[in-house]
C-alpha cells in the first residue's frame, strides 16, 4: 500500500476556482465602485485578501494531506501536527460520480467521488489522472465480493472467503459486458429539446438582461426607436428572430446535457453518462438502488413522457456545477421508461395499475378549511389593492382562490394511489406534477402510521416510508384505509423475509 | 400477511410524568419572567404604548396554552408505548393524533442513556436512539429499565444486513 498525495494541479483548480468566485465582486469594487469612504478605498484589498487567503489554504492542503487505497479500503490522511487519518472500507460505498469540466479536459484529469452514505463525508478526489481514477474505480468495484450473485447468498464464512476470490475474477469479466441500454438519436435529441421548455426561458432572460444592463444607454435614447415596432415586418422580423433564437438556446441546452448521454448495464452495475463539454458518469450497483421514482410534469403527461429516477444514498452532485445525474434520460415516454426499468433493475417491478383513495377522502380534502384561502381573503378584505387603476374586489379573488385550492386538491386526489404488493411498496401523488414512488420492502429503513382524530372517525391513516438518500427521504401517502395501514405496518414487519443478513 | 404485529406494551413510568410536568412549570416560570423582565422595561424605558398592548395580548393568549401544555404532557404521557424484540423497536405515541413507528434494529446506529438533574432526582433515564433515519428518544425510565434496554438493543442492533 502506497500512500500518495493528491495531484498537485488540485492546486491550479483552486486558484481557477478563487478566480470563478470572486471575480464578480472584484470588478464590483475596482471598477464600479465611487464610494468615497474608507470600504471605497480598501474594498478591492479586502477582495484580494480573500483570493489570495483561499489560494494559500488550498496549497497549504495540498502539502498536509495524503490517501492511499489497498484492496479494501481508502485511507485519507490529514494534518501537520496533530494528524488523522479515516479508514473508509470499500464495502460501504454507494455510488461513484465522476466529472471531468472544462479545466479537466484540457489538462487530461478528472474527478472522482465515492459515496458513502446519508451521514458520512463521500470520499472525494477533485482532481487526478484518468488512470488513478479508473485504478481506484477499479479497486473498488472488484472488492465488493455480493456483486455477481445477487439471489443466492451462501452464509457460512469459509464460503465467504472461497466466494471472495471466484466473484472478484468473475466481476472483471463481467464488468466488460456491459450493454447499451439507451442513446438518444438526433431526432429524439429534437425532442427533447422541444419539450424540455428551456426555450422559454429566452424572453424573460432577455428583459432581464436589458433592463440590468441599461448602464450602458439611456433609455430616452432607445424611445426614438420605438415607433419602428408599428412596421409589421420588422416587428415579425424581430419576433421571428426571438423565437429563433430561443429554440436554438433550448437545443443547446438540450445537446450540451443529453448529446453525448448514454445508459448502459451489466450484471451488478448501472452506469450513466452525460455532457458535452463538461462530462460526468455516474455508477452504481443494482442492489444499492434504494428506489425509483417516476415523475410528470404538466407538459411530460400531455405527451406521455416521464423522468425517472433513481433513489440513492450518496448526494450526487459531484461539484457546484453539475446537476444530478442520476435522472435517467427524463424524455422517455412511459412505456420505453417502463421497458427501461424492466431492463436495468429487473429486481423492481412496477405496477401502474394501483389501488385509488376511497371517494370519501375527496370530501373529507375538500371541505378541510384552507389556511391559504383564509390569508388571501383576510389580506384581500383589508388591503383592496388596485391593479391598473381598477379596484379588485376581495370576494373576487377569494372565489378565485377557493377554486384553484379546491382543483388542486382535486387532481391531486385523481393522481393519487397506492400499492402495497409482495416485496414493493408504490406511492402515487401530485397535482401539476405527478410522482410515483417505489420502493423495496428491505429497502425501507422505517415506517410510521399515523392517524388524526378526523381520520379515526372515517376509518382513514396516513402511511409514511422513510429510505435511505442523502437528506434522508420520507415520502407519505395520506388518507389511506386505516385497514390497509394496518397491513402496511404488518407488512413491514415481516421484512424479514427479504433482508440478507450479513 | 394474515399475522398480527402485537403493538407496543411497554408505559412510561408515573415519575416520568412528574419530571415532565415539573419541566413543564419550569417552562411556564421562565416564560412569566420574561414577560416580567419585558414589562418592566416597557415601564422603565417607556416604549410606545403599542408594544405595552401586543405583550398583554400575548400574555393572555399564553395562559390557555400553559394549561392546554399540562393537559397534552398527561394525555402523552398516558399514551406513550414502547416495545422492541429482536427485529424492531416500536413507538406509539398521541391520543387524538396518534403515531406508530416501526424501526427495524439493524437501522440502530447507537444507543444513549442521558440524565439531566430532574431525572436524576427522580432516579430516572432518558434512552436515546439514533438510527439512519433520525434521533428518538423514550423519555424517562427507571435506570435499571433504561440499562436494560440500552443493553438489549445494542445486542439486537449487532446484526448488520448487507445493505448497511
Amino acid at each position: 500500500m502506497e500512500t500518495r498525495r493528491y495531484h498537485p494541479a488540485i492546486m491550479l483548480f483552486g486558484i481557477a476556482k478563487a478566480i470563478r468566485n470572486w471575480i464578480v465582486p472584484l470588478i464590483i469594487v475596482t471598477i464600479f465602485n465611487n464610494a468615497d469612504n474608507w470600504w471605497g478605498t480598501y474594498a478591492k484589498y479586502i477582495v484580494l485578501a480573500i483570493m489570495l487567503l483561499s489560494i494559500v489554504s488550498d496549497i497549504l492542503t495540498w502539502f498536509t494531506e495524503k490517501y492511499a487505497a489497498d484492496e479494501h479500503a481508502f485511507h485519507l490522511y490529514r494534518g501537520i501536527f496533530s494528524k488523522t487519518s479515516r479508514t473508509v472500507p470499500f464495502e460501504k460505498i454507494q455510488n461513484i460520480t465522476k466529472h471531468t469540466n472544462l479545466l479537466h479536459r484540457l489538462l487530461g484529469l478528472t474527478a472522482i467521488k465515492f459515496e458513502t452514505g446519508s451521514k458520512e463525508k463521500a470520499v472525494e478526489f477533485k482532481v487526478l489522472t484518468k488512470e488513478e481514477a479508473s485504478r481506484l474505480e477499479q479497486l473498488t468495484i472488484t472488492d465488493s465480493p455480493e456483486q455477481a450473485d445477487i439471489g443466492q447468498r451462501a452464509t457460512s464464512e469459509e464460503d465467504d472467503l472461497i466466494r471472495d476470490d471466484t466473484v472478484s475474477e468473475q466481476t472483471v469479466s463481467i464488468a466488460q459486458e456491459r450493454t447499451v441500454h439507451f442513446k438518444p438519436t438526433k431526432k429524439e435529441l429534437i425532442k427533447a429539446s422541444f419539450t424540455s421548455l428551456s426555450f422559454l426561458l429566452v424572453p424573460p432572460l432577455l428583459v432581464s438582461f436589458v433592463l440590468k444592463f441599461d448602464i450602458f444607454f439611456d433609455w430616452s435614447d432607445v424611445r426614438q426607436y420605438l415607433p419602428l415596432l408599428k412596421i409589421w415586418w420588422i416587428s415579425t422580423l424581430g419576433l421571428i428572430g426571438i423565437i429563433v433564437v430561443s429554440l436554438l438556446f433550448g437545443m443547446w441546452r438540450v445537446l450540451l446535457k443529453y448529446s453525448n448521454y448514454e445508459l448502459a448495464s451489466d450484471e451488478a452495475n448501472i452506469y450513466i453518462q452525460t455532457g458535452l463539454v463538461s462530462e460526468s458518469f455516474f455508477s452504481i450497483r443494482k442492489d444499492r438502488v434504494q428506489g425509483i421514482e417516476i415523475s410528470q410534469p404538466i407538459l411530460h403527461r400531455l405527451l406521455g413522457l416521464a423522468k425517472v429516477k433513481l433513489i440513492s444514498t450518496g448526494s450526487l452532485d459531484i461539484s457546484e456545477d453539475t446537476e444530478e445525474i442520476n435522472s435517467l434520460y427524463p424524455y422517455f415516454t412511459l412505456k420505453q421508461a417502463q421497458q427501461l426499468i424492466a431492463a436495468i433493475l429487473p429486481e423492481y417491478e412496477v405496477e401502474f395499475s394501483m389501488h385509488k383513495l376511497q371517494q370519501k377522502v375527496l370530501f373529507y380534502r375538500l371541505l378541510q378549511p384552507s389556511f391559504i384561502w383564509l390569508a388571501v381573503t383576510i389580506t384581500m378584505y383589508f388591503w383592496r389593492p388596485e391593479v391598473f387603476g381598477y379596484q379588485i374586489s376581495w370576494w373576487m379573488v377569494s372565489i378565485i382562490a377557493l377554486i384553484l385550492i379546491e382543483g388542486y386538491r382535486y387532481l391531486n386526489f385523481k393522481h393519487s394511489g397506492y400499492l402495497v404488493s409482495e416485496r414493493f411498496l408504490q406511492m402515487k401523488t401530485g397535482a401539476f406534477t405527478t410522482t410515483l414512488f417505489v420502493t423495496k420492502r428491505n429497502k425501507m429503513i422505517e415506517i410510521s402510521k399515523t392517524q388524526n382524530p378526523l381520520q379515526r372517525w372515517l376509518g382513514l391513516a396516513t402511511i409514511e416510508s422513510i429510505n435511505r438518500a442523502k437528506p434522508v427521504l420520507h415520502n407519505e401517502m395520506k388518507d389511506v384505509p386505516a385497514r390497509e395501514a394496518e397491513r402496511f405496518y404488518i407488512w413491514f414487519h415481516q421484512r424479514a423475509n427479504d433482508v440478507r443478513r450479513q | 400477511m394474515q399475522a398480527q404485529v402485537k403493538g407496543p406494551q411497554h408505559k412510561l413510568p408515573k415519575e416520568s410524568l412528574r419530571v415532565q410536568v415539573i419541566g413543564d412549570v419550569i417552562f411556564d416560570v421562565v416564560v412569566l419572567l420574561i414577560f416580567a423582565v419585558l414589562f418592566g422595561l416597557d415601564l422603565y424605558f417607556d416604549w410606545p404604548s403599542w408594544i405595552g398592548f401586543v405583550l398583554l395580548v400575548l400574555l393572555i393568549i399564553s395562559i390557555p396554552f400553559g394549561f392546554i401544555g399540562y393537559f397534552a404532557t398527561v394525555i402523552n404521557h398516558r399514551n406513550w408505548r414502547y416495545d422492541m424484540d429482536e427485529e424492531y423497536v416500536q413507538l406509539k405515541q398521541g391520543a387524538w393524533f396518534q403515531k406508530d413507528q416501526l424501526i427495524p434494529v439493524t437501522k440502530i446506529q447507537s444507543v444513549e442513556t442521558k440524565q439531566g438533574p430532574l431525572l436524576r432526582k427522580y432516579k430516572l433515564r432518558e434512552v436515546e436512539i439514533e438510527t439512519m433515519a433520525g434521533d428518538y428518544s423514550i423519555p424517562g425510565l427507571p435506570e435499571k429499565d433504561a440499562y436494560a434496554l440500552r443493553n438489549e438493543i445494542a445486542a439486537y442492533a449487532k446484526a448488520k444486513e448487507e445493505d448497511d
